[in-house]
């Protein structure tokens, strides 16, 4: 008896033990997350919105289509933003939610130490500083009501206890209320993404360990060539055959300026810094054609920006209707307008172009000072915190100068610059946004080029057609203009801030600057070409080798591969050789003729003499008869894009080794394939000869075909698009593409940057022949059917409808109430 | 008190002593317990419990808390399934391994019910 009652006792304490455990200690929190039926990350599946939402700002419906893009139509401006908002909500919040704290530097808080330095970083440059200085800036602007009605719809959602996405179950958070400052540190984050670049330190670094000589090899302010968006002679072309990429020269970008700062970058600047920079292969393709030689007699335009592939996508698609908006397109989620698309009157699209918008200064300093304009000045210091998710709060010192935000590493007593001071366009208060709405909303070519004048950030190649015949390309955002002692100077080296260099007239960093001041360029000199008859962007050089523009204004940015094949095919267009439809327009979008391989291939096949191996020889016998295509079917593509990444690897990288040392990620001061494969073949770059250097590359090539088992590109280059956390079952499935980084079939597996969205819009109809692509899918719950529904159809090259106003049930109907 | 608890055992006696009626009642404790635990976790300790005690020994009340658990778990997959979600499902690693270990090791805990009368 007293043996059953011990039993009794110890199992009743074990049960009550192992329940009262479960509800009082950490393992709760995995039981409200993931048990079966109840747990918190099942709360999306099967998700439906709610019939019927109350609106403070009017009635609004959203509908869906069959590719779960919404459609929202309103009775008001306001009731538009406001179901926008709820939507983006509904589909991407977590997206939405990381961007922000990235660029508050609040990602610890929910993820921990790992991302401390990111926090640091985007703490230090204080972009929630500059996003509630262009917030305040538009206090009386028209968007204003409009931001605010957006937020409301974000907020709607956040508040009303719908079920969260399972990231946030993952980490264990729930989202903060958003704010209107919210929506513009999207603005930031864009503007940062497509033009915060550090160049110019690597540039330094280089030069200072490998000479005048090296650096302009590898970082070069001009580039030879007869492709650039503005001066593309097509009378002279056309005389010519195609492929000809004869030389000229860029008499804008000037050569190197002046001293380059007394001191390298210490290796960890440049290395930290590196990791907050766009990835490579960040750009776009762009290009409109007339009326005059389309098969239909009115213009066509294309656009694919190549931004990261990521699930979900960068991009969100959305249709918007209201009393002054009727518009289709790509934006991104965070923003209630749309960026890239369409409208009833016309088309537009962007492209980064090289233009230089950031510049960095380093000064005389003492204790807490800096020298400038003859005085010493305190730095305005403040201090944060950062908080850390599982681990100490850390306190972040935030310094600016007048110039903007300090930004260094801890010093190891090395005689090498920890810190420098940037100044960048987007940390002025920017009214971007504005020029967004504006532009949804425009009637036709007037209207949209006064839109794209307070398009402050980033500088863009914006190209456009509408459905009156007129075409219209022009570079947009604010670009300033260098000046020391009054005298204009490049913006290639790091300014002696102390002695006043590189001054820009009318900049106040989180302030509100004076953009149609002296400092920057007019609208009305910024390149442009009014009604081109053909005209192609592909982030090459912008300007006319041939003209005599006065200011400072691009560097060097993307290889032109993509841009000699863009108008190599625009021309045979424009010569008669194939109709220009819209069917052409997407068979040059996805054309996957590498200009790499044209030009290299031969000289690799020159180079099979001086390999004895018989395997390694065999590799390079693949390339024979190659018609240069990166598809996915062609063992010649699977073995020229390992090689080009080795033949860097060779040419590069032991001689950057033996420079600057372990201390450095030598691959990240590599130069581009341009001036790879167009290095003389005696140069100090190839030591034993190039024709040894292509042996070694190829012999690497074979081993590592031979140890990965890839028989044709395809085998490779698959759809290698994640989910930032990194989980097999929240990435996008792998499936076999073509297309590679010089392509205009954009796709660049190992950084996961391509295509992010395809678009080609003929202007004769009423949107309804307009096609779209899209890499992934519009809803960002890994539960949706839409989670990566279009992603197939992307690699596969093909295209889906994209009319303004697509069909659709009503999923949700906004009603008038509520506050 | 004593006496309300007394009957209550002699009916829970009768109802394990009777194979039909041990059945029926074993069903209904599966349904309360399913019910339960699509709305809280701790259903699958509650489910465990109910089925361990209807059953004649407390082996046979173990192995039916820990099939509620797995009948448990194998309903939720199907639910999963009718949502087009079951392949995602099995494809979550931790969290499929944590959520099956729910669903299991509640029910089992729910089970130690059985010994203490």
């Amino acid at each position: 008896m007293e043996r059953e009652t011990t039993r009794r006792a110890v199992l009743g304490s074990v049960l009550a033990l192992g329940v009262g455990g479960a509800f009082a200690t950490e393992a709760r929190t995995y039981l409200d997350r993931f048990a079966p039926g109840s747990g918190q990350v099942w709360d999306t599946v099967r998700d439906d919105l709610p019939d019927t939402i109350e609106s403070p700002y009017g009635t609004a419906t959203l509908s869906y289509d069959d590719d779960g893009v919404p459609r929202v139509e309103a009775e008001t401006e306001q009731a538009l933003t406001f179901a926008v908002g709820y939507a983006q909500a509904a589909d991407r919040l977590f997206q939405m939610d990381v961007q922000r704290r990235q660029m508050r530097g609040e990602l610890s808080e929910v993820v921990g130490e790992a991302t401390l330095a990111s926090d640091r970083f985007h703490v230090q440059m204080d972009f929630a500083g500059a996003a509630e200085a262009s917030w305040n800036r538009l206090e009386d602007s028209h968007i204003h009501p409009l931001l605010t009605a957006y937020v409301d719809g974000i907020n709607h959602f956040v508040r009303d206890d719908r079920p969260l996405a399972i990231e946030f179950d993952l980490l264990g958070y729930e989202p903060d209320p958003w704010e209107p400052t919210d929506v513009l540190l999207a603005e930031k984050q864009i503007g940062w993404t497509l033009s915060g670049r550090f160049r110019t330190l690597r540039r330094a670094t280089v030069r200072a360990a490998m000479g005048d000589e090296v650096a302009d090899t590898l970082y070069p302010s001009r580039r030879e060539h007869d492709v650039g968006v503005l001066g593309h002679d097509r009378l002279e072309r056309l005389a010519k055959s195609p492929g000809d990429g004869s030389t000229a020269s860029d008499t804008n970008s000037r050569g190197p300026s002046g001293a380059a700062g007394s001191q390298p970058p210490h290796p960890d600047l440049v290395a930290w810094l590196s990791t907050f920079e766009s990835p490579k292969g960040i750009g776009s393709n762009s290009w409109v054609v007339s009326g005059e030689y389309t098969a239909s007699g009115s213009p066509i335009l294309a656009n694919d920006p190549h931004l990261s592939l990521r699930a979900p996508p960068t991009w969100y698609e959305m249709s918007l209707s209201g009393p002054e908006t009727t518009v289709r397109g790509v934006t991104f989620p965070g923003v209630p307008f749309v960026v890239i698309g369409e409208n009833e009157a016309g088309a537009w699209g962007f492209t980064n172009p090289g233009t230089d918008v950031i510049d960095f200064y380093e000064y005389e300093t003492r204790d807490g000072e800096y020298r400038y304009d003859g005085e010493w000045r305190a730095f305005d210091t403040e201090e944060r915190t950062v908080a850390v998710a599982g681990g100490e709060d850390r306190m972040v010192e935030v310094r600016k100068t007048v110039h903007g935000p300090v930004i260094g590493v801890e010093s190891d007593a090395d005689d090498l610059r920890t810190e420098v001071a940037i100044a960048w366009t987007g940390l002025a208060a920017t009214r971007t946004l504005e020029a967004i709405v504006d532009l949804n909303r425009s009637g036709g070519l007037g209207e949209a080029l006064a839109a794209v004048r307070s398009f402050d950030l980033p500088p863009q190649n914006f190209v456009y057609a509408d459905r009156a015949g007129n075409t219209h390309y022009r570079v947009v955002g604010k670009v300033p203009i260098r000046r020391t002692d009054g005298e204009q100077v490049p913006g290639d080296r790091v300014f002696d801030g102390s002695a006043g260099e590189g001054t820009w007239a009318g900049y106040t960093p989180y302030g509100v600057t004076d953009w149609e001041g002296e400092g920057f360029i007019p609208f009305e000199k910024m390149p442009h070409a009014d009604q081109p008859g053909y005209l192609g962007t592909a982030n090459q050089r912008v300007l006319d080798p041939a003209s005599d523009y006065p200011y400072y204004f691009e560097r060097p940015y993307a290889a032109p591969f993509r841009a000699i094949r863009l108008w190599n095919r625009l021309d045979s267009g424009v010569r008669g050789e194939e109709p220009i439809d819209p069917d052409f327009m997407r068979d040059v979008q996805t054309d996957t003729y590498d200009e790499r391989a044209a030009r290299f291939v031969p000289v690799m096949l020159e180079a099979r003499r001086a390999i004895s191996d018989a395997g390694v020889r065999s590799l390079l016998d693949d390339l024979e008869g190659w018609n240069y295509r990166m598809d996915r079917d062609s063992r010649a593509a699977l073995v020229f894009d390992l090689f080009m990444r080795h033949y860097a690897d060779v040419v590069f990288g032991s001689r950057l080794d033996d420079a600057l040392g372990d201390r450095r990620d030598v691959t990240e001061y590599y130069g581009d394939d341009w001036t790879l494969i167009g290095l003389d073949p005696d140069s100090g770059w190839f030591p034993d000869g190039r024709a040894a250097a292509i042996a070694d590359a190829i012999a690497r090539t074979t081993r590592e075909i031979d140890e990965e088992g890839w028989e044709t590109y395809g085998d490779f280059n698959v759809t290698a698009i994640d989910h930032p956390f990194d989980r097999s079952w929240l990435n996008y499935p792998r499936y076999p593409t073509d297309g590679s980084v010089a392509t205009l079939n954009n796709f660049r597996k190992r950084e996961s940057v391509g295509s992010s969205w395809r678009m080609v819009c003929p202007m004769d109809e009423d949107g309804s022949a307009s096609r779209g692509a899209f890499p992934g899918g519009n809803d960002g719950s890994v539960f949706s059917e839409h989670y990566a529904d279009q992603l197939r159809a992307w690699a596969d090259a093909e295209y889906k409808p994209i009319p303004l106003a697509p069909d659709g049930d009503v999923a949700v109907r906004f009603t008038e109430g509520g506050e | 008190m004593s006496a309300l608890l007394g009957r209550m055992n002699e009916r829970l006696d009768a109802l394990r002593d009777t194979p039909s009626r041990r059945r029926l009642g074993t069903l209904g404790a599966v349904v309360v317990g399913l019910v339960a635990v699509w709305a809280h976790w701790v259903g699958f300790v509650l489910g465990g419990a109910l089925v361990a005690h209807l059953q004649p020994s407390i082996r046979r009340g173990v192995l039916a808390a820990l099939s509620f658990g797995l009948v448990s778990w194998l309903s939720f997959t199907a639910w999963l399934a009718t949502t087009g979600d079951v392949h995602l499902y099995l494809g979550m690693g931790q969290v499929l391994g944590v959520s099956t270990a729910v669903a299991l090791v509640g029910s089992l805990l729910g089970a130690l019910a059985r010994g203490i009368r």
